[in-house]
């Protein structure tokens, strides 16, 4: 029971992280996830 | 100090915001007085004057022997026979509340918890220990626990979502997932497990919370690097040749903060109500300390005495609901599309 709810928790938090990184290029599309290691 | 005109901007959005602005003063105020609870409730008068020799037992030990007694440990001043031989030769000046938060009434007239009364003002908890004392000490240490762990995961959490934005690529990859693991493991679980291996006092405590409290901000400072490392302040201060450690805490940090600052008193108020909750479950704070929590724990496990329940809730709405205006005001303040 406690384990099943925190597997569906993180689930959900993976989830939302996933489509709130997407929803940041929508907001401004200037960001992206590009590597400036070099920079 | 001179502010520039943003600063001054925001800062009269703070104060145009009354609310917000006397909450600040408000809890400011209560902060400041429980900084000084050593004077406002405790077993030892602040001042004795004995033979016409002054003595401040609030901040020296002074010894039985010194007023006539056998022991040469510390004297009780609650005890009759110290306080009789003071005030037949002397005079004592009291703090407001003669109870520290771990001094037992022994001279109750009834059973603890005993209620509300001249002596204790708002009653005596389980053990006889007076409860007004215990919620100015637990305010204090709720308080200032939450200020330290509010700092320690800003600068933790600043770091690491300011690396993971300028970076990206790879270093933001790898961070974003050790956060999605690391945010997924049980937190209370852990501490269950922790609090029987050691004994956590307030040190412990705060650093295992912080194991688990810097990822919040995290987020919040990495969007705000991922959008401004493209800006072209940032390319003109690359062109000419500055480092990414200034790039990053000299010109991206200051914007990114705003974000940040906006924030802090609902993380103070996360940490707060999280030392609360262990306590009240019994994995907070040492048995014996002051705590709000553990006597709202105290309040449920004697609802016959209800002043246990409801004074420990009282101070922890006041403080919460001090702390989320004076949020409201600081978000209101650095929005900038209010003039």
């Amino acid at each position: 029971m406690v384990f099943g709810t925190l597997y569906i928790f993180t689930l959900m938090g993976l989830v939302l992280k996933l489509i709130s990184d997407i929803t940041y290029v929508l907001v401004d599309p200037r960001i992206d996830f590009e590597s400036r290691e070099g920079a | 100090m001179t502010l520039t005109p943003i600063q001054q901007r925001r800062l009269r959005n703070f104060r145009n915001n009354r609310r917000g602005f006397w909450s600040l003063w408000v809890f400011l105020a209560l902060f400041g007085l429980s900084l000084c609870a050593e004077l406002i409730a405790n077993d030892k008068p602040l001042v004795v004057s004995y033979q016409d020799e002054l003595y401040f037992p609030v901040v020296e030990k002074v010894s039985e022997e010194t007023f006539g007694g056998f022991l040469p440990t510390e004297a009780d001043y609650r005890d009759s026979f110290v306080s009789d031989a003071i005030e037949a030769d002397g005079w004592m000046i009291w703090p407001p509340i003669r109870f520290s938060y771990n001094t037992t009434n022994y001279d109750l007239d009834v059973p603890s918890p005993a209620p509300p009364s001249a002596v204790n003002w708002i009653g005596t908890d389980d053990q006889g220990r007076d409860v007004a004392a215990r919620v100015i000490y637990g305010f204090r240490i709720s308080v200032l626990f939450g200020l330290i762990l509010t700092i320690l995961s800003c600068i933790v959490g600043v770091v690491v979502g300011a690396i993971q934005g300028f970076y990206g690529g790879k270093v933001d990859l790898i961070g974003q997932r050790f956060i999605e693991i690391w945010s997924g493991l049980p937190v209370l679980f852990l501490l269950i497990i922790l609090s029987s291996i050691v004994q956590p006092n307030f040190w412990w405590l705060l650093g295992i919370m912080l194991l688990f409290s810097w990822m919040g901000l995290v987020d919040v400072v990495r969007a705000e690097f991922l959008r401004a490392r493209n800006f072209e302040y940032v390319k003109a201060a690359r062109a000419l040749g500055l480092g990414n450690r200034k790039i990053m805490f000299r010109h991206i940090l200051p914007n990114a903060m705003v974000a940040t600052l906006t924030f802090l008193p609902f993380i103070l108020t996360g940490a707060i109500t999280g030392l609360t909750s262990l306590d009240f479950l019994g994995f907070g704070l040492p048995s014996g300390s002051p705590s709000l929590g553990e006597l709202i724990a105290q309040g449920k496990a004697n609802l016959h005495a209800p002043w246990l329940g409801i004074s420990a809730f009282v101070s922890l709405s006041i403080m919460l609901t001090l702390l989320v205006f004076v949020g409201e005001a600081v978000r209101d303040a650095f929005d900038p599309r209010k003039n």
